[in-house]
């Protein structure tokens, strides 16, 4: 995340206006008020960001790039200043730098095709055994393809990463080393630095996946000097079926195309096609116009928003929600256990209670949970777990919505145990 | 607050210790994984003519599918793949909403415990995964 600055308020700021900008949180669930900590997975989505979708379907509905009437130009002004959004809420040199695709996991296997035709045996490429399956099986499987050795970077018994050993795991052979910048997890928040310089000591290239970091206020990927940025608009308060990955300049000038189709050329004639050059290369066929302007409006709203109130309060729910699950007897959380060395990402393990099992009865308190392996099993396999419980705090969320977990929860342990 | 599901014994069931968790000579073996939540259960089975004559399992899961591995273990001896098949096939039924009076088999009563679930669709997986398990060592 970039680093926030401006004045600190006298006031803590509080969500309750913001608030009304997400007409779902109108809503109850079994006649009680929606608690919804299950950010992690999908966010909501703010009325501006309904009404950008609505707009461009009501007003603009055609195909984007090549319309030559005045709803096809208003539709390209919109996706391409959608482009333009995503460009400046990542701090990219250029809105060339910058694909649509249909998500996070979409943009690990695009960077994992496209770098793949360039691997030779005895190359490596490094993961952490804690990402999540969408940037773990899309690089297994390319190593499978191509004779190509995997390695990965341990976790510790928190389940952070353990990076004691980096100089071991990222060497000469290394050509790509993949992570995400924060844990879907355990919250932890990967040292991208550490990574990112012995990546580039062996001349590796660096994929980060920003799912779980992007939520979390404006980015800066030229600081971060990896070579590939990937993230998802629905966990960013925008459409489903839409993210975006960046790749830096230098690197996607020298990438093949993944899709091919309409759209991805310059010119198509019977003994062969020339490849469009840029992002286009990489946007086969029609793109998810709306979902991209909703992505857009999205990322202008959070560009709005005052993060340094923002995190703040965000660490106040957290300290909040550490207290009450330290009361918990049999509860053990990942991650790391102070709420300014970590992101509101909490998943824990409680003894003789199964995740599925208090999600269902939190359900009954109106508390949106998430219960199951989070597509990490590498990871529940290194802490010997199953599964996990995990609730993850949004812009949106308030005390109550701790309160009423903590509550909850107290609830499943009596009736679980 | 506990919506039902683990009040009128479903607890007391999966805390019940009831198989092992290998057998000393198993002639057919199976793993399963629920993808929804990561529950796993690896069975193991002796076959004579077709019938179980010994089950063993280890259950990593939610509290409605330990007890449901629990029936599974206690009713399943003697029986082969087509009775296990009708079972499972009630169960589902069951769970899907389209259930009649009496539908658990003889020697299956207990599985009434699990009529509540119904009203839970992602839950429903939970409660069939030990059944898919024998099914799949029966194969």
């Amino acid at each position: 995340m970039r680093q926030v600055t401006g004045p600190v308020s006298k006031q803590a700021w509080s969500p309750d206006k913001l608030r009304q900008q997400f007409p779902i949180l109108q809503r109850e669930v079994g006649g009680r008020p929606l608690h919804y900590l299950d950010n992690a997975a999908t966010t909501f989505s703010p009325r501006c960001v309904q009404d950008a979708v609505a707009h461009y379907e009501n007003h603009s509905r055609s195909n984007v790039q090549r319309g030559m009437h005045q709803l096809g130009i208003e539709a390209t002004d919109a996706f391409e200043a959608a482009r333009g959004s995503v460009a400046r809420y990542l701090n990219a040199a250029s809105c060339d730098e910058v694909i649509f695709t249909s998500g996070t996991t979409f943009g690990v296997n695009l960077a994992a095709h496209c770098l793949g035709q360039s691997l030779q045996s005895g190359d490596e490429i490094v993961v952490s055994q804690a990402e999540h399956h969408s940037n773990f099986v899309p690089w297994q499987q390319l190593c499978q393809h191509y004779g190509v050795r995997m390695r990965l970077i341990p976790v510790l018994a928190n389940g952070s990463l353990d990076l004691s050993g980096l100089d071991q795991v990222i060497t000469e052979r290394c050509r790509v080393v993949a992570v995400s910048q924060i844990s879907n997890v355990t919250g932890s928040i990967t040292d991208l630095q550490t990574i990112t310089r012995q990546a580039r000591r062996h001349g590796a290239l660096v994929f980060v996946d920003g799912a779980q970091a992007a939520p979390h206020g404006p980015l800066d990927v030229q600081a971060l000097d990896a070579d590939f940025y990937a993230f998802s608009g629905h966990k960013c308060y925008g459409p489903t079926g839409i993210g975006a990955l960046w790749i830096r300049s230098p690197v996607l000038a020298s990438l093949p195309p993944f899709l091919t189709g309409g759209g991805m050329i310059e010119r198509v004639d019977i003994q062969g096609t020339r490849y469009a050059s840029g992002y286009r290369r990489f946007e086969a066929g029609t793109p998810p116009v709306a979902q991209a302007i909703g992505l857009g409006a999205a990322l202008d709203w959070l560009m709005t928003l005052p993060w340094r109130g923002i995190r703040a309060h965000e660490q106040a729910l957290s300290r909040q929600l550490l207290a009450g699950l330290s009361q918990v007897g049999g509860l053990t959380l990942l991650g790391e256990a102070a709420a300014q060395d970590r992101a509101p990402i909490f998943s824990f393990d409680i003894e003789a209670c199964h995740s599925h099992d208090i999600c269902q009865i939190l359900d009954g308190y109106g508390v949106a949970l998430r219960g199951g392996h989070h597509c990490a099993q590498p990871l529940m396999q290194a802490l010997g777990l199953v599964a996990t419980s995990r609730a993850s705090i949004a812009v949106f969320n308030t005390d109550a919505d701790i309160a009423a977990l903590l509550c909850g929860l107290h609830d499943a342990v009596e009736t679980l145990r | 607050m506990s919506s039902g599901l683990y009040d009128g014994g479903i607890k007391e069931l999966a805390q019940l210790d009831v198989s092992p968790e290998h057998l000393a000579d198993p002639d057919r073996r199976a793993s399963v994984d629920n993808p929804f939540c990561g529950d796993q259960v690896d069975l193991e089975i002796t076959v004579e003519a077709g019938r179980v004559t010994a089950l063993a399992q280890r259950v990593r899961g939610c509290m409605l599918c330990q007890a449901a591995a629990n029936v599974v273990a206690q009713s399943a001896i003697g029986l082969s793949s087509a009775e296990i098949g009708h079972v499972h096939s009630r169960l589902a039924g069951m769970l899907a909403g389209d259930s009649t009076p009496d539908w658990a088999p003889p020697g299956w009563e207990r599985l009434v415990l699990f009529e509540p679930v119904h009203r839970h669709r992602s839950r429903h997986g939970c409660v069939l995964l030990p059944f898919r398990a024998l099914l799949e060592a029966l194969c």
